[in-house]
């Protein structure tokens, strides 16, 4: 039964294009102002400077995907709900809670189907560009890190969603999301060039927290490269301002404990998701 | 055993009640109709039933099953017509009953044969294969029926099945329904705010502000609650006469309306005034009347 729900909500999503566009709207608009504006302020002459910059920006937008493709899907959850069509399966003899949770697989499912998507568009690009992808083993590690922000950001929206009625406050959820995630990434503007405070609120956030895990992984490669031979300050000073390490106190926070921040939202908002699927009784 | 025993029945919405303590029952294999307008309490009622809104009060037993106990029992003997699609108008009609099949594991041979089965009765085979969403209102509502019968269920509740089709449409989807239940055993409780529908149920419930006004097969209430009319065009001066002999009338344009119990009253009555009669015709008493004698307003269809 959860996996014909399963099946039933991915194929309501892949036919509906408009649904798919808007989930990766974000992603298309931080690309196009990158193109036009972003790449201008990166000196891309310099020796692999271009493929640090391309691995930064395409590590970014990998990461916002696992954020917006699983708030877009969820859109489909509150179209069942207002359209009454969840009654369909609430009067079938499926648990609710199995039809409840149904959404939030699904969501996991797609967002991350979709990031990788997204992630070998990316090493195609990188191929075309600068002749090279990351290595195979950062792909093995990227692909475990998308399944964990995807599943972070579907539990997160799926608790924030089970709370909405109707599909135009989705809608605005999804706007919002959309405009501020370019900024709470650190893509629009760069999170070292923010004053401390607006920077100590984006380190709380599990945002950063994620697409500084996604930019190390993504990134080694390429920081390597550009920094061989290089002074160990000049390093730690970009990895500073493009986000890629996570400053909280004046501490660089290491890999693993980024990893370790992003489990335990991943774990609070999964917990928060199933008390709420609990309480999924009857609704009508 | 009944079909569904409906105990005192209460819900209320924040302060505002909608079924105010009523109770029936429902006997297996019946054809039962719940009647009433808009905001009567029929779509509470049903939503009760259905397992998809707790009642404040009462105690409700289908097929023997507890309500708030054994929903999944009662879930597997239900089908359920909404008055609204649920079908996802994205996928094909076939998509949407094999997808709704496997919520009560029906697959495989066993499915195909029950498809072929409905599609015998239904004949939704011609459009199996569109979108939901580019159907006709009828079309739509077969899909629906076909879909609360995948499981076979003993209970087929249908609320509004005709509500908002064009009269053909109408037509049609009476007419399944009364072939359906002359062919199964299915209890089906049904409600509409068409007379006409009501005539062909055997039992039916008057269902008006919350309460239950009058129960019935629709026959009986007819006799019950509502007289034949003499109607005649007078020839002299017939309203002089009535008068004096004390005969309730009253006029409409030319014709006098005269209730009347049977119509060999009405056959007495023209014999005693044949000579202040120009025409006369007996006119049988309908659903309509009986609504508006009971609850003193008109039922409204649409």
């Amino acid at each position: 039964m959860l996996t014909s729900l399963i099946k039933r909500h991915l194929l309501i999503y892949l036919r509906d294009r408009w649904a798919i566009f808007f989930s990766f709207l974000s992603v298309l608009i931080i690309l196009g102002l990158f193109i036009l504006f972003l790449r201008n302020t990166f000196d891309l002459s310099a020796p692999d400077v271009d493929y640090m910059v391309y691995a930064w920006i395409l590590s970014g937008v990998l990461m916002v995907s696992t954020v917006t493709v699983p708030l877009g899907f969820l859109g489909t959850m509150v179209v069942d709900l207002e359209t009454k069509r969840l009654n369909d399966f609430y009067v079938s003899p499926i648990p609710r809670k199995t039809i409840v949770f149904s959404y939030l697989i699904a969501a996991i499912i797609i967002g991350t189907v979709f990031s990788m998507v997204n992630f070998i568009i990316g090493q195609l690009f990188l191929l075309l560009r600068v002749n090279q992808t990351i290595p195979l083993i950062d792909m093995i590690y990227v692909f475990f890190m998308v399944i964990l922000s995807t599943a972070l950001f579907s539990s997160l929206f799926f608790y924030a969603v089970s709370y909405l009625k109707t599909s135009n406050s989705h809608s605005t959820l999804s706007t919002l999301v959309g405009t501020l995630i370019g900024f709470l990434t650190g893509l629009y503007v760069p999170i070292g060039v923010l004053n401390t405070a607006t920077r100590t609120v984006l380190s709380l956030l599990p945002t950063l927290h994620s697409v500084s895990a996604f930019r190390q992984i993504y990134m080694r490669d390429a920081l390597e490269t550009v920094f061989a031979g290089a002074p160990a300050e000049t390093q730690v000073h970009q990895e500073f301002i493009l986000g890629i390490t996570l400053r909280i106190h004046e501490t660089n926070l290491s890999l693993n404990v980024i990893l370790l921040l992003v489990i335990a939202w991943t774990v609070l908002f999964s917990i928060l998701s199933i008390v709420r699927i609990g309480k999924f009784k009857r609704v009508s | 055993m009944n079909a569904i025993q409906v105990k005192n029945l209460h819900k209320s919405y924040g302060d505002k009640a909608a079924v105010k303590g009523i109770h029936f029952s429902v006997k297996k294999n019946a054809f039962f109709a719940l009647l009433g307008p808009n905001g009567a309490g029929k779509s509470t009622t049903i939503e009760i039933l259905s397992t998809l809104l707790e009642k404040n009060q009462g105690d409700i037993a289908i097929n023997g099953y507890t309500l708030g106990q054994d929903d999944a029992a009662i879930r597997q003997t239900l089908g359920v017509v909404f008055q609204y699609s649920v079908l996802d108008p994205s996928l094909t009609v076939l998509e949407n009953l094999k997808l709704r099949a496997a919520f009560y594991h029906l697959n495989g041979e066993a499915l195909e044969e029950r498809l072929a089965f409905l599609d015998q009765l239904i004949h939704f085979s011609p459009f199996q294969d569109q979108r939901f969403q580019t159907l006709s209102g009828g079309q739509k509502r077969k899909a629906d029926i076909a879909r609360a019968l995948l499981h076979n269920p003993e209970i087929l509740i249908l609320d509004e099945p005709t509500t908002g089709l064009d009269p053909k449409s109408r037509k049609e989807i009476w007419q399944l329904i009364l072939q359906l239940k002359s062919i199964s055993k299915m209890t089906v409780f049904l409600t509409t705010h068409y007379m006409e529908e009501v005539l062909d149920a055997d039992h039916v419930i008057i269902l008006h502000e919350g309460r239950i006004r009058a129960e019935d097969s629709a026959e009986r209430l007819r006799i019950k609650y509502a007289n034949d009319t003499l109607k005649i065009v007078p020839k002299n001066d017939l309203e002089s006469q009535l008068k004096q002999a004390n005969i309730p009338y009253q006029k409409h344009n030319t014709t006098l309306h005269l209730p009347i119990e049977t119509s060999f009253q009405g056959i007495d009555l023209v014999q005693q005034f044949k000579d202040q009669i120009e025409t006369f015709e007996i006119v049988k008493a309908n659903m309509d009347d009986v609504f508006l004698n009971i609850t003193g307003e008109r039922l409204e269809a649409e």
